[in-house]
């Protein structure tokens, strides 16, 4: 196990989730405790249906854990945590709502006046480097650049957490490699209120590449199999010798 | 502009190939890099003719290296890439011509139609739609145009 030098900040203390299926219990996470760090970046990696993205709705507060507890800054956890913005795999945008619009929504939603959402939605749309699409309509975009709106509407609510479930998987290689720098310019901009990012993840590469530290989980029923500091100097190079022997211990412990 | 948006080499795709080459020491050939991205190869010399217009890579023989202003672009935070290639940009004939047919009309916009039609006589060597998304996508990356969709008209992005 990693120690933890700073008070933990979010945690997941011996979480179980079962769903039930047609009358059956089916366990989904089992035993499952995790701490995570104001200001660090840690990657869930693990086999798909391992249940990462229910691990990541937990985080949330969108799914509730049937027993354990969810504490953030040493509060318990009920209901959905206002404070942390989500990324998704899809996308998730209205294609009926251009650029500007589909930014905006989690500030309408949380009834923040018009003046206030002006400036806000401009001000990430800038930040992550849509100006000049304002009034582009999903359909019209690529997906780096869907992605880009997904990233803008998760920040401009303003959350100390943001949540990436899976964010680069519906991308091509080489736009991959774009926004993954940008996601980490984005974490490291003092500008950002986000300090602190949990991200889902398939890719070994990926996970050493952008996460201070890797947590990896087993299959369902999920739990931590190990986690697994990274201290390679940023930014990353993959032809570093640690980089091989880091994925091959993931790897090894996934597979 | 429906359509699929992937028909034209995107920014972040030019500067994904970048730091491929930047990550490889600067440079690689051309048929080794599209076996190792998995591109078709009329993606990837589309891909790479981007990158050349924009004067980040060169292509001697068979060989790609990257230039160094492509070097340059890959240390820029993500505004800094935007004003990179707003420059670059605006050294691309089709985007100064274009440009210039905006900029006389009195409300700086002109219907994509008749972009189109200029394009096909100003530069009948290129392919009219491609071209046509690429000033659509490029010209809003680099906040030099801006598109209206369900009016179909292109207009100078006077950055209100």
């Amino acid at each position: 196990m990693v120690s933890m030098d700073k008070s933990p900040f979010l945690r997941l203390l011996d979480v179980d989730r079962v769903f039930s299926d047609q009358g059956r219990m089916n366990p989904a996470i089992r035993g499952l405790s995790l701490d995570v760090s104001e200001g660090e970046f840690v990657s869930l990696v693990g086999p798909s249906g391992c249940g990462k993205s229910t691990l990541l709705r937990i985080l949330q507060g969108l799914i509730a854990p049937t027993s354990g507890k969810v504490l953030y800054r040493d509060v318990l956890q009920t209901g959905v945590n206002p404070d942390m913005g989500m990324v998704f795999q899809g996308f998730a945008l209205y294609p009926w709502l251009n650029v500007w619009e589909n930014v905006s929504l989690g500030l309408v939603a949380r009834g923040v006046d018009p003046g206030s959402i002006r400036r806000k939605v401009a001000f990430y749309i800038d930040k992550v480097g849509l100006e000049g699409y304002e009034e582009a309509y999903p359909r019209e975009l690529s997906g780096g650049m869907k992605q880009r709106v997904g990233l803008a509407r998760a920040l401009c609510i303003e959350p100390a957490i943001l949540l990436m479930d899976e964010p680069f998987s519906n991308l091509d290689a080489l736009t991959t490699l774009t926004l993954r720098d940008e996601v980490l310019m984005l974490w490291k901009d003092p500008e950002m209120s986000v300090r602190t990012i949990v991200m889902v993840t398939h890719i070994i590469e990926e996970a050493i590449l952008m996460s201070d530290r890797v947590v990896v989980l087993a299959r369902r029923p999920t739990h931590v199999v190990e986690e697994i500091r990274v201290d390679l100097p940023r930014p990353r190079d993959r032809r570093d010798p640690e980089f091989d022997r880091l994925s091959d211990r993931i790897f090894s412990l996934i597979s | 502009m429906e359509g699929d948006p992937d028909q034209y080499p995107g920014i972040s795709k030019i500067v994904g190939l970048l730091k491929v080459l930047a990550e490889a020491g600067g440079g690689g050939d051309l048929y080794q890099l599209g076996v190792d991205l998995h591109l078709e190869l009329g993606e990837e010399l589309q891909l790479v003719r981007a990158a050349e217009s924009l004067g980040f890579v060169q292509t001697p023989g068979g060989d790609i290296t990257l230039t160094d202003l492509g070097r340059d672009i890959l240390k820029k935070d993500i505004n800094g890439r935007k004003k990179l290639i707003r420059e670059r940009i605006l050294t691309l004939p089709v985007f100064q011509a274009v440009l210039e047919w905006l900029s006389k009309e009195e409300d700086k916009s002109l219907p994509a139609e008749k972009i189109r039609k200029r394009l096909r006589e100003t530069f009948p060597q290129e392919d009219p739609e491609g071209q046509f998304q690429i000033l659509v996508n490029w010209g809003r990356y680099a906040e030099l145009f801006g598109y209206r969709a369900d009016r179909e008209d292109l207009y100078v992005d006077q950055g209100d």
